[in-house]
């Protein structure tokens, strides 16, 4: 029973000497002489990442303040386009799109309105029209023509001497 | 290949001309029968009476119709309806503008023309210059305009003719 005494003794004596010497040393006069990349050298980082609780860290975090923090138009131009581009797999991309509810959503009248559509229709019916008007003209007159041509044979006339076109009409020819 | 021989402004034969005539008269009627139908329905269902069985009366008024078709139209564009689709154009028999009085004269000469057994419109086929007798009258003359286009003969026709009248199509 009386051994224990003077080593608790020792201990409250160290514990006394190593404050006071703690409260009397500068810290930065400590620091200087510790060789930081040596004691990192020696930190086990994988078994410091498995105690942390990532999960609890990430709670923590304030994404919109990060979010903020970021200048798109700097983040943008560090991306390489062509490069992200041809990493993409189109085929898997359309595979994943569905088409029918796309073109639902799609204003497809006023895309044929804006893409001119409409007057192009307008324009070949009205060419269709006339080019069938003109053949109609054309059989009728080639009748006249044949029709003139028989009349001209039975009254034995002359067909070169025949007037084509009055006067003034003729001088337009 | 086939060139077509240009004719704008060259006389309109009887074939044009009969067709045209067949067209104002489809116009005139149709335009008149549900004109005549129209008035029929208002008259009876206001006053109760019928227009139907004045035959006179109707024989009249598609007289008038006629008249002012054909007159009205050649006045403003030398041109009835039918002879618009057909491509042809009412001149003086010089070529130039009808006028009105021109135009009005015809028409009224267009009635003697029908009345002496429709002979009147049988010089077209054999008149040289195709006037029919209310032409002569008037003094006009029916050509052929299709307005921008250039009137044409068929192809295979323009190569015939050219080849028998010893001329190139134009």
């Amino acid at each position: 029973m009386t051994t224990p005494r003077p080593v608790a003794a020792l201990g409250r004596l160290a514990g006394k000497v190593t404050g006071r010497v703690v409260e009397t040393v500068p810290p930065d006069l400590i620091l200087d002489h510790i060789d930081v990349d040596a004691l990192v050298d020696r930190v086990d980082m994988n078994r410091i990442l498995d105690r942390v609780d990532l999960n609890r860290v990430l709670e923590r975090v304030d994404v919109n303040h990060i979010l903020d923090r970021i200048d798109p138009d700097r983040l943008i131009d560090r991306i390489d386009v062509d490069r992200l581009a041809g990493r993409l797999d189109l085929q898997r991309l359309l595979a994943g799109v569905d088409l029918d509810e796309l073109l639902r959503s799609v204003d497809v009248e006023a895309l044929v309105r804006r893409s001119g559509v409409p007057g192009l229709v307008v324009e070949s019916q009205t060419q269709l029209a006339g080019s069938l008007l003109d053949l109609i003209r054309r059989q009728l007159a080639g009748l006249d023509a044949v029709l003139d041509r028989v009349v001209n044979r039975l009254l034995r006339r002359d067909i070169g001497s025949q007037p084509a076109a009055p006067r003034l009409l003729e001088v337009q020819e | 290949m086939n060139v077509r021989m240009t004719v704008t402004g060259h006389y309109a034969g009887a074939v044009s001309r009969f067709a045209a005539a067949v067209l104002d008269v489809l116009i005139v009627f149709t335009s008149f029968t549900i004109g005549f139908a129209g008035l029929d329905l208002l008259t009876t269902a206001f006053w109760g009476v019928s227009v139907r069985r004045q035959s006179t009366g109707a024989t009249i008024a598609l007289a008038v119709l006629a008249f002012c078709y054909a007159f009205g139209f050649l006045a403003v564009a030398a041109r009835t309806p039918g002879q618009g689709i057909v491509g042809l154009r009412v001149v003086r028999s010089d070529g130039g503008t009808i006028r009105p009085g021109r135009a009005f004269v015809r028409v009224c000469a267009y009635a003697v023309s029908v009345i002496l057994a429709g002979l009147g419109l049988v010089l077209i086929v054999f008149q040289r210059e195709h006037r029919a007798l209310h032409d002569l009258i008037a003094g006009t003359a029916v050509v052929y305009d299709w307005g921008e286009r250039p009137a044409e003969l068929p192809g295979p026709l323009s190569d015939f003719l050219s080849r028998a009248g010893g001329k190139s199509p134009e």
